[in-house]
């Protein structure tokens, strides 16, 4: 690991001016403490956002919920807040990793983490993302790589497991950076790889994301996750959904699928396939084949379009069952 | 003396680990806890490409840097390097940051050469990179083909796994003297680790090496000697003057730690209308990495009258195979037990029976096993439910989970190994037993005092145990379940020994012939008239300022060891056919082991067994990226290995044979895991899945490739 500097910031104004090209925020440090042992970033100064103020706790806000970015993953799975108005979150927070990591990881850092793709964390590969000329994963070993978006340069998937949950809410984050605040949808968050080879995120280096600003609650909405291993494991497909039920019919539905693209994948066209009908298995299967319509899967990973599809199919199953 | 083998106090209990406490609270001095006064760190420079050679290295290119001690060359410009990984130099460091510093900054350059990163590309490339067939046959399987009532093809096979001890490879190298040497290295044979480092230093005479291994963790066949990284550790410990420590990273273990060899198999194979199989015949292949072979015995466990066999052993730019519990045993259970199970199929029979019927006669092992092997399908039936729940292969249920059931055989050695014992008996009481054996972490600190405790008559905390170190009586390295065994012989024949002449003072304390003595519950006793006799402290009194040393060979407890076991293990599992997620449910295992040393630390053997077969089943897979030939995932996070959650109920019988005497069981109960668990999955799915691990991307590959493609699989 190479040397660095660490500096702790007590304010956000103070993080904003300590960050920059050379000096990464640090919260949990569950993924950033492996990438710089790897070599892959290597920061002269490391700044501490652990302590900011008024960004550790679930306050309730004019609209629904605010959540401070550091806010422990656990502490979301716990919550009943979340629990009760966003269940495809709460959800989605318990299924994050292990327990070690869901007691350290914040849902800032949830968002804001790096690939876990198995070129990107290894200094021996020549990664497009850290400045390689192509993606060795395109025609490498891909076997859990994106099923939709990787038409671009990179095709990594995301690895969040909350930011589907997320968009599927209908979230906002609020971003503080050197001149202020600003707010944008979850979805603007993260851009392609064919906007930005480099960063998964819309934020400047010296950016930090201070808060996950929750609408009004989605109690019919649900994530699921499928995984090989029943214990700590990254996600194959995941699909978070959000749904509103009036007179036996969907009045309003929000898909988005996890661990298939380079960002969370917003699923339009499984949205329009729910809207104005009943929700049964049958308008389930058509959303979810939707979901996957567009998929383009690489030459090892053709399963996970299977995996994808049982996965928009049981999360609109779940979310509707929900009470 | 009515003792083991003729009857026993303490042998065949559950005695808890006696450094149990000691290692949950840390205070067990592994090999990584080594920290002596000026310790230096080291780290090895490996090579970065999967084949290349060394054009020009400059050792000194590292001189001046931070903490910088000291450099070992251990290839030089001109060497060809074999794997990613391939060893070329070595830097000792104040810190081990600034070692692994130093090992990225040293210059080297490469000529970079084509590399082989899987067995089919070797197999396409052909030439040096496959070697000549090895062809084995019996009978004639042709003729036995035409008068067969059921045949079957099928094409089964085995990834890579490496045996990722949790206690890295390692050592720390203390030079105490010039000619006097200590190591402290994770091994799985204290004696070859320090002779493989004497024989190294042919120019240091008379030196004298000693390695202590009291704890250790975890060696699975990959720690039998020095390594280069102990011959490195010691080379540069003397450079620098100072003690070294040398521990290999997780990336460093998987790729150069060892692994077992991949095996794949197409398999033809014929029984007749009785399900005996009449006829086997297989090509198999696999590879042991850039110079190793990938043997393994097959047909196995059952005894086709006619077979043929013909495998080949490719090379691939990957790190060497080592020995892996059970070396080729899981192998080979793998793929004869898919086609036992193909057979009893095709044929319309259930698996059990199948398997009773072509149960072996003899075995290698001089011993028929057949009573065993029956007993053992009988009980493991029974306990997971075979015949009331197990539907035949293919049958579905409502819904997308289905539940399927498997089991295979496995059989094993585990004769008693070379062991020498020393007993000292002192004149205050005190017993201390030497013997130059290690501990891998399966309880050979407690089976020592144990066996000694029963053949005085005394409790096992007062038997002073000591192991784990060069400098006492020659035993073996712990390889082929061979450990137990030898260790409890020579510790039982030496305890014998000392015992004798204590009952010789005895004796004539008491009036009577030693012959007439009898050494239980802390007391030496005249066996007729029990009330005549002194305590333990007495008797010993009786040495005055003698103390007693005895020692003994395992040969001479002759009759109190065996060998050959055979095991059953039963798999439940239930299938997502939407996912193909595959979870354990229930794991019933059915050992033989002969005479139970320890019933906890047997039973713990099994369990162990048992979760290695599981992750190799369902989760581990050495993963070659084949455009660098590097390991894409040398780390415990894409290198998928099962925490509890993955493990299901995992129930363990232990056969008792107290007549048959000790037999070793680190082995046997890991071999059949994976066989049963892939003929679960295909109980549950139907269809067989190409090889293991059974990832859900195979799984789904075999559903969709039965399903015809107008019905577009997976859905629904």
């Amino acid at each position: 690991m190479k040397a660095f500097a660490y500096r702790v910031a007590k304010s956000e104004e103070e993080a904003c001016k300590l960050l920059g090209e050379k000096a990464v925020a640090i919260a949990g440090g569950t993924s950033l403490l492996n990438l710089m042992k790897n070599h892959v970033v290597q920061p002269d100064t490391v700044v501490s956002i652990s302590r900011l103020s008024g960004c550790d706790k679930i306050e309730p806000a004019a609209a629904g919920l605010k959540v401070g970015a550091n806010v422990r993953i656990a502490d979301l799975a716990a919550s009943a807040e979340v629990k009760k108005g966003y269940p495809a979150l709460a959800q989605a927070a318990a299924n994050v990793a292990s327990p070690q990591i869901q007691h350290m990881g914040t849902i800032g850092g949830n968002l804001c983490q790096r690939p876990s793709c198995w070129y990107f964390t290894q200094e021996a590969f020549d990664c497009l993302k850290r400045g390689g000329s192509t993606c060795p994963a395109r025609e490498g070993e891909n076997e859990f790589h994106a099923i939709l978006g990787n038409d671009g340069p990179c095709v990594m998937v995301h690895p969040s497991s909350l930011a589907p949950a997320l968009v599927a809410l209908g979230a906002r984050v609020r971003i503080a950076g050197p001149a202020g605040a600003r707010e944008v949808g979850i979805e603007e968050l993260f851009v392609l790889p064919k906007t930005n080879p480099r960063a998964e995120t819309v934020l400047a280096p010296n950016e930090i994301v201070t808060h996950v600003l929750l609408g009004a609650s989605w109690p019919q909405s649900a994530t699921y996750e499928v995984r090989q291993k029943a214990s700590n494991d990254w996600a194959i497909s995941t699909a978070s959904v959000a749904l509103k039920i009036e007179g036996g019919s969907c009045a309003d539905a929000r898909v988005c699928l996890g661990a298939v693209a380079p960002v969370p994948w917003r699923a339009a066209g499984a949205e329009a396939a729910l809207k104005g009908k009943p929700v049964t298995e049958e308008s389930a299967l058509a959303a979810a084949e939707a979901a996957v319509a567009g998929a383009t899967p690489l030459n090892q990973n053709a399963y996970k379009v299977t995996t994808a599809r049982t996965a928009v199919r049981r999360a609109i199953l779940l979310a509707a069952a929900a009470k | 003396m009515p003792k083991w083998p003729e009857s026993r106090q303490i042998m065949g209990t559950k005695v808890a680990r006696l450094d149990g406490a000691l290692k949950v609270s840390g205070k067990a001095k592994y090999s990584y806890d080594r920290n002596l006064p000026g310790l230096l760190h080291a780290k090895i420079l490996r090579s970065p490409h999967a084949h290349a050679k060394i054009i020009q290295i400059d050792p000194e290119s590292v001189k001046g840097l931070p903490g910088d001690k000291a450099v070992h060359l251990i290839k030089d410009a001109g060497s060809e390097l074999h794997y990613a990984g391939d060893e070329i130099a070595a830097v000792a460091a104040e810190t081990e940051e600034q070692a692994r510093d130093a090992v990225r900054a040293m210059k080297v350059k490469y000529q970079v050469l084509p590399h082989i990163a899987s067995e089919e590309q070797a197999l396409k490339q052909g030439g040096d990179v496959v070697k000549a067939p090895n062809v084995s046959q019996g009978g004639d399987v042709e003729a036995a083909f035409k008068e067969a009532a059921a045949t079957i093809e099928g094409t089964y096979g085995a990834a890579v796994i490496t045996h990722v001890c949790l206690e890295t490879h390692g050592l720390v190298a203390h030079w105490r003297a010039p000619d006097d040497l200590v190591l402290y290295a994770s091994t799985q044979a204290v004696g070859a680790t320090a002779d493989g480092v004497r024989g190294h230093f042919k120019d240091v005479p008379n030196l004298k090496v000693v390695c202590e291994t009291p704890y250790m963790g975890g060696g699975y066949g990959s720690k039998f000697g020095p390594d280069i990284q102990g011959l490195v550790a010691a080379e540069l410990a003397r450079k620098a003057g100072k003690p070294v420590k040398l521990m290999l990273e997780r990336d460093e273990e998987h790729v150069a730690g060892g692994n077992r060899p991949s095996a794949y198999a197409k398999v033809k194979a014929a029984c007749d209308d009785q399900g005996v199989l009449t006829a086997f015949q297989a090509e198999t292949w696999g590879t042991g990495g850039n110079s190793r072979g990938a043997g393994f015995p097959l047909p196995y466990v059952y005894a086709p009258k006619n077979f043929q066999r013909k495998h080949t052993d490719v090379m691939v730019n990957a790190g060497d195979a080592r020995a892996m519990r059970a070396p080729g045993h899981p192998q080979g259970s793998l793929i004869m037990e898919q086609v036992m199970d193909d057979l009893a199929d095709k044929l319309g029979m259930d698996p059990v029976e199948l398997r009773v019927r072509n149960l072996p006669e003899t075995n290698r092992t001089f011993q028929t096993l057949k009573p065993i092997y029956r007993r053992e399908l009988h009980l493991g039936a029974e306990r997971i439910g075979w015949f009331e729940r197990r539907r035949p292969r293919g049958h579905r249920s409502p819904g997308p989970i289905q539940r399927g059931f498997g089991c295979a055989l496995g059989t094993w050695g585990g004769a008693a190994g070379g062991s020498q014992s020393t007993c000292k008996i002192y004149p205050d009481g005190r017993v201390e037993v030497l013997c130059g054996t290690q501990d891998l972490g399966t309880g050979t600190t407690t089976i020592v005092p144990m066996v000694a405790a029963e053949i005085l008559g005394l409790e096992v905390n007062d038997i002073e145990g000591r192991i784990g170190s060069s400098a006492y009586p020659p035993s073996g390295g712990s390889g082929g379940s061979t450990t137990v065994g030898g260790v409890s012989l020579s510790v039982a024949m030496a305890s014998r020994k000392a015992l004798g002449k204590v009952f010789a003072k005895a004796a004539a304390a008491l009036g009577v012939q030693a012959a007439d003595l009898e050494a239980e519950g802390g007391r030496v006793f005249v066996r007729a008239t029990p009330q005549n006799g002194l305590t333990w402290k007495q008797a010993c009194a009786l040495l005055g300022q003698e103390t007693i040393s005895e020692s003994a060979d395992k040969d001479e407890g002759r009759g109190m060891s065996d060998q050959g076991v055979g095991g059953a293990q039963f798999a439940e599992v239930t299938v997502d056919l939407e996912t193909g997620a595959v979870r354990l449910q229930k794991l019933v295992a059915v050992a033989d082991c002969g005479l139970v040393v320890n019933r906890l630390l047997c039973e713990s053997q099994v369990y162990g067994g048992v979760i290695m077969g599981i992750n190799y089943g369902l989760f581990e897979e050495r993963r070659l990226d084949r455009a660098s030939g590097l390991q894409i995932n040398p780390d415990m996070e894409w290198y998928k290995l099962a925490k509890p959650a993955d493990l299901g109920e995992i129930e363990v019988h232990l056969l008792d044979y107290p007549e048959r005497g000790v037999i070793g069981i680190g082995e046997p109960p890991t071999i059949p895991t994976a066989a049963a668990i892939a003929n679960a999955v295909c109980n549950a799915i139907g269809v067989r899945v190409s090889s293991i691990p059974l990832t859900p991307a195979k799984v789904l590959a075999a559903l969709a490739a039965k399903t015809e493609p107008k019905n577009g699989q997976g859905k629904g």
